[in-house]
């Protein structure tokens, strides 16, 4: 290794473990710990799906017995005596499916595992900057995950306030929501806050400090570039939740009444006699983080889309510094938005005014990417291997939860259209939709080099035919209802009149939603059974240009042996300069220089 | 930073001494504030003790500037260390002026609507 | 990996300087983060502190915070001057001053002690009102911090007489010393609002 080409900070590197402890427990080595997290948020999936699975029972067959699973745990957790849902369970059931599908699927999947996986390897680097924070953090990820699951089995079951865990309904504990249930998932969302905190101030400092000779900022993948801009996010803005937890938690526990009014009347009692708070409070410091949480949810996946279409187009991505500014400015706009969840919260008008400009002029870097995207698709010699049909199926997702949006960004729409179906199909579009399609793409991308295995393209394209057929027959019909009125978080729609017509809908969605379920199963199969049984992958079997593939099919320990040195761009297909091949790796010399 | 002599380290100690004697005087001034009233002191008595709070804001930013610039070293700090710290300052006024402006609008807002209610 | 394993053991200058500035970029992430948490309370701190009359006193004694906030000072003098001769090697003296600051967190935490066994001597808990509910929030809070400080405190000054640092190699407890002068940053701000205004 030469001292002269190579930055000094790239030899860091921590011996190979030799103890199964060392290696498959308390891993310091980022591509273990990405697989952790993305075993176990796959886990948490399935979990996140089974609650939406009965809640959408409910929806459909009010207070019918659910089959199996009521006769089974009759009584218990979320079921009445009946085997039906009962109405504290239908709550435990939104509220959990929303917290575990935000925090401890999604985030830990698109930006933990990927980023994880994926950063180290994009910038030619051995490992994350800090192994053991790494480590850390999965390990508080964990016993997180493990306290929301044991939130239900606490006197009265989990947290029911909604995923938002608004004020009074999560504040006063005993009365209106769950003791112990309500305590667990607040210390359960402290402790994944505090490991997304850690895992972003690794991938920031990875990224600034760790890059190869040559990987300069406009040659990140724009996956690399996608997660550095989401870190910030996860640095700046996650305190905001642990900081709100902390000041429910206060009122919980400590009965102080920072979000408690005076003289608050629950049910029948007397008024609460608080030294009196203010329960907006807590939607300003939680929308403070969780719009930014809502980008989160949708950067990394911005990325993967980027880099796969540019890869199954065999054309370098249209408008690279485009593409980056866009990032950029979400991320700007992101932080000045929150205030546009709060448009009938009673928010100062000229407020709202401000926060509905801001909010609408995110549809501009959006835009921005969505044309480039299609510009990459245009002209480029399509190969419609199984990741390119997810990130087409994301890049059309995309557009119909975008233009949704727009319609909740203009407040006086969003008075008619908030807390209906409407926002429903509007964030399952972008979350479901999008990032949950992004992510099956960036799996079957980058499976080859997670496991050295390929997976089934037979069973991908069924699974993707599955999964899109139903997820638009399950999600598209909620905007009809949310138009016609029907509330979200509704447990019965039979005890309003104006909603009956609304009963086969429902009934419709389900049956979609239980399809849509069902397909995961095929993807599911397939997945495992790749892991272990799937044919051998080559190192590049996409003939793909970044550096994670010039390394061998199973990544060595050190990842990359000799530091390379970066010399093009990330997206070098079809370049005149290749022929005859239509690809150039980002580390390969230029023509006529010495090696 | 690494390569410095003695006479540089004793210039160093002195300076860090110099700034918290500045620091300790800042503090007794601080408290000195609580008892006066600034406005009336500098000729506005219309502000009263929102005068107070301004000057006692402005007493703790300065005593923060001087730990950070000094104590933290962002005097030789590079740019994207002071970017992190400008960055968050940042998004801590949007909060800020998020915030007050919209429980400002509150207040007079339900001040208004109860002395509407009192037929005031 | 021989070569690798080789360069785990012989770590040149160069690399130091290169850990070190990845060192400080995530300290100062971090302390960015801390930026943040702090910015939720005291966001919530300005809106209840308006909505009072701007004539309410603060039922605190004063005299306890600012021996407390020159407490403070102080120790973020005598860590400034830990860092100082830690990159002089001069293993003494940092040794010396580590523990002047890990004693002077021990005062600053029994002077809040005091100060709560009064509060709950008159019977104000958090629940009290929400100027109480704030003020142990945010006491509570910085005090952790402090808690904080202190473990990391006692670590730098055990591994300090182990002979760890050297001039090369004194990252630790310069980091240590930016969270203890952010710890100390919290408080400027805390006495004010919490005590004067």
């Amino acid at each position: 290794m030469s001292a002269e080409t190579v930055n000094a900070v790239v030899d860091l590197i921590h011996p190979e473990p030799t103890s199964f402890f060392r290696k498959y427990v308390w891993s310091y080595d980022h591509k273990v710990v990405a697989k952790q997290y993305l075993w176990t948020s796959l886990l948490f999936m399935t979990l996140g799906g089974s609650l939406a699975m009965l809640l959408r029972w409910q929806i459909a067959y009010p207070n019918q017995p659910v089959p199996f699973w009521g006769m089974l745990l009759k009584g218990h957790f979320v079921f009445d005596a009946s085997g039906a849902i009962s109405p504290d369970g239908y709550l435990q059931l939104t509220t959990m499916h929303g917290l575990i599908m935000v925090f401890f699927v999604i985030i830990p999947l698109i930006v933990s595992a990927f980023g994880n996986f994926l950063i180290p390897l994009h910038i030619g680097a051995r490992d994350v900057a800090f192994p053991v924070l790494n480590a850390l953090s999965y390990w508080l990820y964990l016993p997180a995950g493990l306290l929301m699951i044991a939130s239900f089995f606490m006197v009265k079951g989990a947290g029911e306030a909604g995923w938002t865990g608004y004020p009074p309904l999560s504040d006063v504990a005993g009365a209106v929501a769950p003791v112990w249930g309500m305590n667990l998932v607040l210390i359960a969302l402290f402790l994944a806050g505090f490991s997304s905190i850690l895992g972003g101030i690794n991938f920031l400092t990875t990224v600034i400090r760790m890059r190869a000779p040559g990987m300069t900022w406009s040659r990140l993948p724009l996956t690399t570039w996608a997660q550095f801009i989401t870190a910030i996010f996860q640095v700046l803005a996650t305190p905001m939740l642990a900081a709100a937890g902390a000041m429910l938690f206060f009122d919980r526990v400590f009965h102080t009444s920072f979000f408690l009014p005076h003289g608050l009347v629950i049910g029948q009692s007397e008024p609460v006699n608080t030294g009196g708070g203010y329960p907006l409070l807590w939607q300003h410091i939680f929308w403070f983080y969780a719009h930014p949480a809502v980008y989160i949810l949708i950067l990394p996946s911005m990325g993967f889309a980027s880099d796969i279409l540019a890869a199954f187009s065999r054309k370098p991505v249209f408008g690279y510094r485009a593409m980056v500014i866009s990032l950029v400015a979400i991320m700007g706009l992101g932080f000045v938005v929150w205030g546009h969840h709060m448009f009938v919260s009673g928010l100062n008008p000229i407020m709202g005014m401000a926060f509905m400009v801001s909010t609408v002029f995110i549809a501009l870097p959006s835009g921005v990417k969505v044309f480039n995207w299609m510009g990459t698709l245009w002209g480029g010699a399509i190969r419609l291997e199984p990741p390119m049909l997810y990130a087409i199926s994301f890049v059309s997702m995309f557009i119909i939860g975008g233009l949704s949006g727009i319609f909740m960004a203009a407040s006086p729409v969003d008075i008619y259209i908030h807390d209906t179906y409407f926002i429903i199909a509007h964030f399952h579009y972008v979350v479901f939709g999008a990032t949950l399609f992004a992510v099956f793409a960036a799996t079957t991308y980058w499976f080859p080099k997670m496991f050295g295995r390929m997976m089934n393209r037979k069973l991908c394209y069924l699974h993707w035919g599955l999964t899109f057929l139903f997820f638009n027959m399950a999600f598209f019909p909620m905007h009809f209802l949310g138009e016609a009125g029907h509330m979200r978080r509704l447990m019965t729609s039979t005890g309003y009149e104006f909603l009956n017509p609304m009963a086969p809908w429902n009934e419709f969605i389900t049956l979609s939603a239980f399809a849509l379920g069902l397909s995961q199963i095929v993807f599911t199969y397939n997945f495992i059974y790749s892991v272990f049984f799937g044919d051998p992958a080559p190192a590049n079997p996409w003939e793909s240009a970044t550096l994670e593939w010039t390394v061998p099919a199973t990544v060595p320990h050190y990842n990359f042996k000799v530091i390379p040195t970066v010399y093009r761009g990330p997206h070098e297909y079809s370049s005149p300069e290749a022929a005859p091949a239509d690809w150039i790796a980002q580390n390969a010399p230029p023509k006529g220089a010495a090696h | 930073m690494t390569q410095q002599d003695h006479s540089s380290e004793h210039s160093d100690a002195v300076l860090y001494a110099e700034i918290f004697g500045l620091l300790v005087a800042l503090t007794v001034l601080t408290v000195t504030l609580s008892y006066v009233n600034v406005g009336a002191a500098i000729g506005l008595p219309q502000f009263g003790r929102t005068a107070n709070i301004v000057a006692g804001l402005l007493v703790a930013a300065c005593k923060c500037s001087l730990v950070l610039w000094v104590f933290m070293h962002m005097n030789h700090e590079n740019g994207t260390n002071r970017f992190v710290l400008f960055f968050a300052v940042c998004l801590m006024g949007v909060f800020f002026i998020g915030t007050s402006l919209d429980f400002e609008w509150l207040g007079t807002y339900t001040h208004g609507f109860a002395r509407a209610a009192l037929g005031l | 990996m021989s070569d690798a394993a080789e360069h785990h053991v012989t770590l040149s200058p160069a690399f130091h300087k290169d850990r070190r500035a990845m060192r400080l970029l995530g300290i100062w992430l971090f302390l960015g983060s801390e930026v943040m948490f702090f910015t939720a309370f005291f966001g919530a701190y300005i809106v209840a502190r308006s909505a009072a009359p701007v004539s309410v006193v603060m039922p605190l004694e004063k005299l306890w915070g600012a021996l407390n906030t020159v407490v403070l000072i102080t120790s973020s003098l005598t860590m400034a001057l830990a860092v100082l001769y830690s990159k002089k090697g001069d293993r003494d003296r940092t040794g010396r001053y580590l523990a002047l600051t890990f004693l002077l967190a021990c005062c600053f935490l029994v002077v809040k002690a005091i100060e709560y066994t009064h509060h709950f001597q008159d019977g104000n808990f958090p629940s009290h009102d929400i100027f109480f509910g704030f003020y142990f929030l945010l006491t509570g809070f910085h005090g952790l911090h402090v808690l904080g400080g202190m473990i990391t405190l006692g670590i730098l000054w055990w591994r300090n007489r182990r002979g760890d640092f050297n001039k090369d190699y004194n990252d630790p407890i310069e980091i240590a010393g930016l969270y203890w002068h952010f710890v100390d940053l919290v408080w400027i701000f805390l006495f004010p609002a919490l005590y004067l205004l």
